[in-house]
Formats: structure tokens, sequence, C-alpha cells
């Protein structure tokens, strides 16, 4: 097992700069995902780490030794590709003691090591097949079986859910939290589906154009987004946002005409100044919804009904801006109605408008 | 009622209806090869084993056996093709991997490699013919460095090593580049992921050469071997150029026949007896090289 540093890693294509300067330390035995949109470079980044990218600057350390100039194959990690790459001319079994043939492992060992993996991927019926006799979760599986009979320090994965119709991969994802606690394998994970970040995850790396804009457990990356980017690519629906002013000292705040109050820890927060401007965070789930009005609760007009089946999903109109908002699937609404919302006081973030920068309370401030 | 309303509907089912345009499509391709391949392929088969006043024999295949020539050009056909195509395939092999490896300049290697292809056969001929000549370029240089002080002679019955050697030189030089341009296009068909996985799994060149990329490449592969090897039964003008008939082939035995004895019967005997050759020896390509059904990448 082994941890794993990007230092300062910078890859750059022509004029593009796929990985600005990312520094990211894996522990060893961690989930890592890294998260991001489209062509943010999580890809490009993990490529980096495998040594099949040459970069720009940077270091790569892999378990306390710098592999920057290493082969790929002597940096003793294993990888499972978004097309699976799954050798079409080798048996199931040739496959998966591909890596073992390569590093001349003793036959008994080898033929152990693959059964062990084959029985954890439950592919064991079928060793002796070629991959065009295999479906695309059979494939995808026959690809994390030859990564993981290597034993590898760092198992890095890229998207190898992304070709499964959705029911499968929710099982695999399940199947992948398993191995990985069977395994313990140092991981680094990309994918852009961010509810298989958060479930998967020890901790997730959210990417945005090549740089690493939070770092941090699923939860408080869910309940404490560090910038509006990341409050409104992670959930589904993502966190709302709502224009505000800052009165009282710091004390409250005024969203759509409604003066609500704030817990204290935000009074002496950097960038909260009496007057000035914010951007309230709330997340579809932490309002209260009533149809009367009530003290710290907002009017909006409901749009939208989107029942769900474990909840519904309201689209709401407040002050012109649409918000989303989760309720209990049993509570009457009709389009056009008035509701009152009310932001759990202890679930609203605040933003700095123009960077879209958190901004950070001074409790949590003084925790960190 | 129901019954007299269904009677046409019926009929109009059984008769079913013609699309016309796929076949106008093939027309004209199968025009030209009718015209062009099958029509004298099917006469070649009626010279060959016809009299001239008609009726079935042997007799022309008899003399076609029988000639003083037809043993050697039958070994120095299948010896060339034995020599000949195993080089272009391994220089086109080494020459397509060079390429691909997109080293700097590639591409201007690329394109020096492919200028034989643009070549007739009979002008590479007339060019290997002016090295290896009596005043030829290889004794002009030779006499420069000082190496002979008569001009040697290279291109006779006296010197078959050389003869032969000539022949192949000028046959890799004309037709690698067709060899390279089939694997070429091969390689850079196969995904790039797997090449990368073998080298994640710490595959050497060899090794990922050996386990990876000739696998992969199989079938174009056997497409090569297949096309170069029917043409080199076909080999004709580049020997006729170096060696005259010192060199006798079953190509060259065709045209003399047909040429110079106006025979077209022994002459079709030649043409027929290289196409069971090519066709037997593509079955067993076809058979050697096989990509397994299950192997065929999904
Ligand atoms: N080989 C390459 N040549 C040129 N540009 C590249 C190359 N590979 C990636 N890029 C560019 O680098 C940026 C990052 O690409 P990368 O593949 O890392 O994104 P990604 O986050 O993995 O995206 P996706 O979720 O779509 O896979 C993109 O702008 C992409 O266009
Ligand atoms: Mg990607």
């Amino acid at each position: 097992m082994a941890t794993v540093l990007l230092d300062r890693v910078t890859k750059r294509f022509g004029r593009v700069r796929a990985v600005d300067g990312v520094t990211l330390e894996v522990r060893d035995g961690e989930f890592m995902v890294l998260l991001g949109p489209s062509g943010c470079g999580k890809t490009t980044a993990l490529r980096c780490v495998a040594g099949l990218e040459r970069m720009d600057a940077g270091r790569i350390v892999i378990g306390g030794e710098d592999v920057t100039d290493r082969q790929p194959g002597r940096r003793g990690i294993a990888m499972v590709f978004q097309s699976y790459a799954v050798f079409p001319h080798m048996t199931v079994r040739d496959n998966i003691t591909f890596g073992l043939r390569i590093r001349k492992t003793p036959a008994e060992e080898t033929r152990q090591r693959t059964l062990q993996a084959a029985e954890l991927l439950q592919i064991g019926e079928l060793l002796d097949r070629y991959p065009a006799q295999l479906s695309g979760g059979q494939r995808q599986r026959v690809a994390v079986a030859r990564a993981i009979v290597m034993q590898p320090e760092v198992l890095l994965m890229d998207e190898p859910l992304s070709n499964l119709d959705a029911l499968l991969r929710l099982q695999m994802r399940a199947e992948l939290k398993r191995l990985h606690r069977e395994t313990r394998a140092t991981t680094v994970y990309v994918t852009h589906d961010q509810v298989e970040a958060l479930s998967l995850g020890d901790r997730i790396a959210v990417m945005r154009s090549g740089a690493i804009v939070q770092c941090d457990t699923p939860s408080a990356i869910y309940n404490r987004p560090a910038s509006t980017f990341v409050g409104g690519f992670i959930g589904s629906p993502p966190m709302n946002f709502f224009g505000g002013t800052v009165e009282e000292g710091g004390r409250s705040v005024r969203v759509a005409g409604t003066v609500l109050g704030l817990e204290e820890r935000w009074a002496g927060a950097e960038g909260i100044r009496a007057g000035g401007e914010v951007l309230v965070g709330v997340r579809p789930e932490a309002f209260e919804v009533t149809t009367e009005t009530r003290a710290g609760a907002f009017p909006a007009v409901v749009v939208v009904i989107e029942p769900l089946g474990g909840t519904t999903l309201l689209t709401v109109s407040v002050d012109g801006e649409t918000a989303k908002v989760t309720v209990a699937p049993d509570t009457d609404h009709d389009p056009g109605q008035r509701v009152w919302l009310r932001p759990l006081p202890d679930r609203l973030r605040l933003m700095e408008p123009g960077s879209g920068r958190a901004v950070i309370p001074t409790q949590e401030g003084a925790r960190r | 009622m129901a019954a007299a309303d269904e009677v046409p509907d019926l009929a109009r089912a059984g008769r079913p209806r013609i699309e016309w345009l796929p076949y106008l499509l093939l027309a004209p391709s199968l025009v030209f090869l009718g015209v062009f391949f099958a029509y004298p392929l099917v006469q070649a088969f009626g010279l060959s084993f016809l009299r001239p006043e008609g009726g079935l024999t042997a007799e022309h295949f008899q003399r076609m056996l029988g000639d003083t020539y037809f043993r050697g050009a039958i070994t120095n056909s299948l010896l060339l093709t034995a020599i000949v195509v195993p080089i272009q395939v391994a220089i086109g092999l080494v020459i397509a991997l060079l390429v691909n490896s997109r080293f700097r300049g590639h591409l201007w290697f690329l394109y020096i490699c492919a200028i034989p292809l643009a070549i007739s056969d009979l002008a590479a001929g007339l060019i290997w013919l002016s090295v290896f000549t009596e005043r030829g370029y290889l004794n002009t240089l030779l006499h420069m460095v000082g190496a002979v002080r008569e001009p040697l002679t290279y291109l006779s019955a006296e010197q078959p090593v050389w003869l032969y050697g000539a022949i192949i030189a000028a046959e890799v030089w004309r037709a690698t580049a067709i060899v390279m341009i089939i694997l070429l296009a091969g390689l850079q068909l196969i995904p790039r992921d797997y090449f990368e996985t073998a080298d994640v799994f710490g595959a050497g060149g060899w090794r990922k050469l050996w386990h990876v990329t000739l696998p992969l490449l199989r079938p174009s592969l056997q497409t090569a071997l297949i096309i170069r090897t029917i043409l080199a039964f076909q080999l004709f003008a580049t020997v006729i150029t170096l060696s005259g008939r010192q060199v006798p082939v079953l190509a060259g035995e065709a045209y003399f026949w047909y040429g110079l004895y106006r025979n077209p019967h022994v002459a079709s005997a030649y043409a027929v007896l290289i196409m069971g050759v090519s066709v037997v020896i593509t079955w067993v390509y076809l058979r050697a090289l096989r990509t397994r059904e299950e192997e065929v990448a999904g």
C-alpha cells in the first residue's frame, strides 16, 4: 500500500493547460475521487500519475518515492481504462494473467491469484471465454480483475462505470466499494458523475479548468461547498443561490425583501460587512416550506411540481428567479400557489458574489 | 366479403417488389469485372483445355510440363516468392511501426518510403538495371573507390547469386511500400488504450509487439501477405528487364508462349497454373491466420 502525491503537476496540450499546477495528496488505502465537468483535466491528471503523459512541470511521488521519470510499468500501479481495453485476442484468463505473465510470476501463484481475483469479481465461469462473448458489465469486471490481480500499491480507474447502463452502474458501484474494502489499495478514481463520487469516495477532489477547487470528504463537499461552482456542480438538483444584503452587522441577511436571521458564526467572518452583497446558498432539501407567512421565510410561487417517488421536487419562483425545493411526497401543492420558504439556519451557506468563493464562518475557520 | 378483400392482398404479397437501385449501383463494377476479369478467365480456361479444332484435351498442359523452361520457371517463381514476400513483410512492418511511433519527421519518412508505390514494375526493373548493368552505377561506384579495375558482370547466368540478388533487391524496393501502407493503416486502427494497457502492466517493446501489436494486426498482415504473394506469382517485368530469360518465371513463360511461340493454349495453361497456385496459397493463409469468430473485437 502506498500514498500518492501529485506535486504542482502541470500538463499542457498546445495552449490548453489540461492540468494546471495541481497538488493533491492521497493517503494510504484511501479512495480518492477526481470529480469535475467534461474537459476539466481529470483524465489527464490520472494519466500523469500512471506515467502515460509526460508532464510539463511537477512531480509524482508514490509510496514516498519520486516516480516522475519512471515508466508506467515500474510505478507499482494498475489501471482500468474507460474503454476497458480488454484484449480481444486473449481469453478472459489470459487477460487477467497478462500482467503476471509479464512479471514472470510462478505458474502456481498465477493460478491461485487468478482464481482469487476471478472469484472476487464473480467471473469464475467466464475464464475460458473471449471478450467478444461477454456483456459490457462482464468486460468491465475482467478489466478490474486484470488490475487487482496485480495486487497493486495504487489502483487507477478512469470512469470505469460510464459505459454501463444505469442499473448495472448502481450494482457495480457497490461492488467497487466492497472490493476496495477488501483490497484496501490506494485508489484514484475519475468520474464526472457526482452521485458516484459521493457514494464511493473517502474524499473527493473537485476539479475545474485543470485545477482542484476543493478536496474534502463527501459530506463536507456537499454541505460546505467551497464555491458556487462546487455547490452548483454537486447535488442533484444543485444548490440554490439567492442574492442578499447583509444587515445588522452580519446578524441577518435580506433576501427577497425578507430578513433572515443568521447564526452567530457568520457575524465576524471575512467578507461579511453591513450593507455588503452576498449570495445565500441553500440545498433544495434545506428549506421548511409553509403555505403561510412566518418569521425568517421568504415568499415564492410554485411553478412546476415533479413527484419523484421518494420526494417531490418543486420548481418555485422567488422574486423572478427560479429555485428548486424538495418536499415530502405527501404534501399538497398546486402550480401558482404562494408558499413561504424558510432556509434552515444551520444549512445555509454564504458566498461572495464576485468570486463565488464561500465565506468561512468563524468557528469553522477556527477549526481549520 | 372479408375473404374477397384479402385475395388481392395475398397476391401482392406473393410477388415481392424488387429494389433495383442496389443492382444499378453495382452494375458498372460488375460490367468492368466481367469484361476484364471473368471473360478472360473463362477464355483462358477454355484455351488451356480445348483443342483448336474442338474437344477437351490435356495436351497443352503436357506441353507445358515437358517444356525445358518449365522446371526452372516454377522453381524460380516459388523461390522468389518465398524469399521476397517475407523480406517485404518484415521491412514493411518495421517501417510501419517506425512511422506509427510518430518520431519527429515521421511524415517525411513515410512519403519517401511510399515513392516506389508510384513506379511501374517495368520502370523499377529499368532503374535497377541501370544499377547492376556492366556500365551501371554499382560498377562506376566501385571503380571510383578503386575496388575494381575492370567492370564486373552481375546480370549473367554465371552469377546466379548476383542475378537473383538484383531481382530480389528490385522487387523488395518496388513493392515493400504497399505492405507498409496496409500494415500502417492496420496499426492506426488499433485503439491506443491497448498499447497503454500493455505499458501500465510493464510489457516492454518486444513483448508488446509479440503479445499485443502483432495479434491485433493479424487481419492486416493477412491482407498484405495475400496481396503480395499473389502479385509475386505474377512477377514478370522486373525479372525480364534484369535477366531476360536467364531466370524464367511462370508469368514470363506465359508471355513467351503467347508472344514468341504464338501458342495461346500453352500460355493459358501457364495462366491457369498461376491461378491454381494463388488460390491454394490464399486458402492456406486464410486458414493459418484465421481470426476466430469469438476473437473479433467487440
Ligand atoms: N492528447 C490531447 N491533445 C490535445 N488536447 C488534449 C489531449 N488530451 C486532452 N486534451 C485537452 O485537455 C483538456 C482536459 O482533458 P481531459 O481528457 O483530461 O478531460 P476530462 O476531465 O477527463 O474530461 P471527460 O470527463 O470528458 O473525460 C481538454 O480541454 C482536452 O481537450
Ligand atoms: Mg476523461
